[in-house]
């Protein structure tokens, strides 16, 4: 239920094993997938999030409450402005921090930030993959990201052809 | 940062299935649109899941590491992809034949919905004015040693511009003001070693930070309205004017002779008869090169900051020290910072002989809410000896602030800031620091 606390408007989420979160409206207009629904009034009772199970729905809800906008303003995305000191660099360790998990779990954050849509928590869970895909061989890549080479030999050397400049 | 799981491991494999193929593509292309263009088309042969995503990404092309002089392949990419475009870089750009390839690449449909451009030439040659054709959905612009266009249509327009660096690019007055006036959002504006322009005024409801770097001749600088104004920093030779810029809190010179400030309207000229009708109160942060180093020249300064809290001073001697630095404040001389609000000064390139040692030791003495001064040393001059020798020629017992801390450390780094990257030093929270906290180097 959408209730007030403290000034505060409250938003209740819910993840599909039934847990509830109750949080600042702020908070979850972090996501825009969930600021969509809020403006568009679909959200008078609990919001159900389908397919984020509470494990990594706390872990999201975690993650805005940190980065959620300080200064009240709402709509404008943060990641252009400059920095009030010291804040942004805080920000950046505590990141470090919270991205310090297991693969698994990082691909589960990835998927919750793709759906609930969040822009800076995609940024920071997808950083890893990036990495890794730069400047490591296919064969490295392959590895790490668990996939398989699913190509007969012969379409591999078509595609590299077609790209040449990019295998050289 | 970078996290354990990170590198291809026994351990990385051994967590199991291919998670990331099950990913949908729009975040398969986010990830792809932020690699760098080689391991962007690369990721085509890596399994029959990815091959047609690289093409249907939003195309990120950098010259960065593309074979050397492979025109060709810029080409081939601009003529497969589908887009739209998030960001083009091209840094390589240097004689009329790349130009005239350029104009043919912007024109390029793949590039529709670009957000980000990044184009540097070799020397100056002109910007070709088709690329302006991205005014529209463009986030982020630079330009580098190029001439820009004249004539800028007065229907031009940047809603979304939030950052725009010019380097070494010739422009017009004209054509300056009338870009600036066209960018609607612009959050940060660096305009390095330009010319073409003798004034620059800023009127922008949206700055956040601006830095200006010119060589040695004098130009003047308007801060006519700029209610959102935070970062000011002007290298060198500035005539500098603030009018409305209330929330400014951190300012930068570079040299203390070469710049000078006025505050307020055209009738308070005069950095030495000091109009202080209008002080800078927002101003908490002055950072400062003075050759001499020159005392008189920095108060002339800060009476114009009363709120002021840090003071970073570059200290470069001269070699005959003409400049004594001896000053004793009379009551009606009051420099407000100085009684209120100055908590932390730090002094670069300290060397302890006369002229900057009297510069430190004037703060010692005046600065009444000093909570602590940093005396970062030049050279090998540091012993525990010559430490316990300066304490006391700065006459450490009779400082003005009782709870004041003095510590003596290397000069490192040197330079005023701590990244030598220009566009970073108006973003990161800590200019001043040892380390860039955005781009993580230590310079």
């Amino acid at each position: 239920m959408a209730t007030r606390e403290a000034g505060k408007k409250m938003i209740m989420l819910k993840s599909p094993d039934g847990m509830e979160f109750e949080v600042e409206e702020a908070v979850a207009m972090e996501s825009q997938t969930i600021r969509k629904m809020i403006e568009d009034d679909c959200a008078d009772t609990a919001i159900l999030i389908p397919n984020i199970n509470s494990k990594i729905l706390s872990r999201v809800i975690e993650y805005c409450n940190k980065h959620v906008p300080t200064t009240g303003a709402t709509g404008a995305a943060a990641s252009d402005t400059v920095a009030p000191a010291a804040l942004a660099e805080d920000l950046k360790i505590w990141d470090a921090e919270f991205i310090k998990v297991n693969r698994a779990t990082r691909f589960d954050l990835i998927q919750a930030a793709s759906y609930l849509n969040i822009k800076g928590l995609l940024d920071l869970t997808s950083q890893t993959t990036i990495d890794t895909i730069s400047d490591n061989s296919l064969e490295e890549i392959r590895s790490f990201l668990s996939t398989k080479n699913d190509y007969l030999p012969e379409e591999e050397q078509t595609i590299r052809r077609e790209n040449q400049w990019a295998f050289q | 940062m970078e996290d354990a799981a990170a590198r291809p491991s026994k351990q990385a494999k051994a967590e199991g299935a291919d998670r990331i193929s099950l990913l949908p593509d729009s975040i398969l292309s986010q990830v792809i649109t932020r690699l760098p263009t080689k391991d962007a088309a690369r990721t085509a042969a890596l399994a029959r899941r990815w091959r047609p995503l690289w093409r249907a990404s939003p195309l990120n092309l950098d010259d960065a590491r593309l074979p050397r002089w492979s025109w060709d392949c810029i080409s081939k990419i601009l003529a497969e992809h589908r887009g739209p475009a998030r960001r083009l870089r091209l840094r390589h750009l240097d004689g009329p034949n790349s130009i005239a390839d350029l104009a043919e690449w912007i024109r390029s449909p793949a590039l529709d919905g670009l957000e980000e451009i990044h184009i540097s030439y070799r020397y100056d040659l002109l910007l070709p004015p088709c690329a302006l054709r991205f005014a529209p959905t463009l986030r982020v612009a630079s330009f580098a040693r190029c001439r820009f266009p004249e004539g800028i249509s007065p229907t031009l327009a940047f809603p979304r511009l939030t950052r725009l660096a010019l380097t070494e690019v010739e422009i017009s007055e004209d054509a300056l003001h009338g870009l600036l006036s066209a960018c609607s959002a612009l959050r940060v504006l660096q305009l390095d070693w330009c010319g073409g322009f003798d004034r620059v005024v800023i009127d922008s409801p949206t700055l956040q930070s601006f830095g200006i770097v010119a060589d040695s001749y004098v130009g003047e600088l308007v801060i006519h309205y700029a209610p959102r104004l935070e970062r000011l920093i002007a290298f060198d030779n500035f005539d500098i004017q603030v009018i409305r810029a209330p929330r400014l809190q951190m300012v930068c010179f570079l040299d203390s002779h070469k710049t000078t400030l006025h505050v307020g309207t055209m009738a308070s000229r005069g950095i030495s008869g000091g109009n202080l009708a209008m002080p800078l109160h927002s101003v908490k942060i002055f950072i400062l090169d003075t050759v001499g180093p020159d005392l008189d020249a920095v108060l002339n300064f800060i009476k114009y900051f009363p709120c002021l809290e840090k003071l970073v001073i570059t200290l470069y001697l001269e070699v005959d020290m003409k400049k004594k630095n001896v000053r004793h404040l009379d009551p009606q001389d009051r420099i407000e910072c100085l009684d209120l609000s100055l908590k932390e000064v730090v002094l670069k390139g300290y060397e302890g002989k006369r002229s900057d040692l009297n510069f430190a030791k004037f703060f010692v003495l005046n600065a009444k809410v000093l909570e602590s001064m940093e005396l970062r040393v030049q050279d090998n001059t540091f012993t525990r000896r010559w430490e316990t020798n300066q304490r006391r020629r700065l006459q450490l017992d009779s400082r003005a602030s009782r709870n004041a801390r003095f510590e003596f450390g290397e000069a490192y780094p040197f330079t005023t800031f701590a990244c030598s990257k220009h566009a970073h030093v108006l973003t990161m929270a800590d200019p001043v620091g040892t380390s860039c906290g955005v781009c993580g180097h230590t310079d």
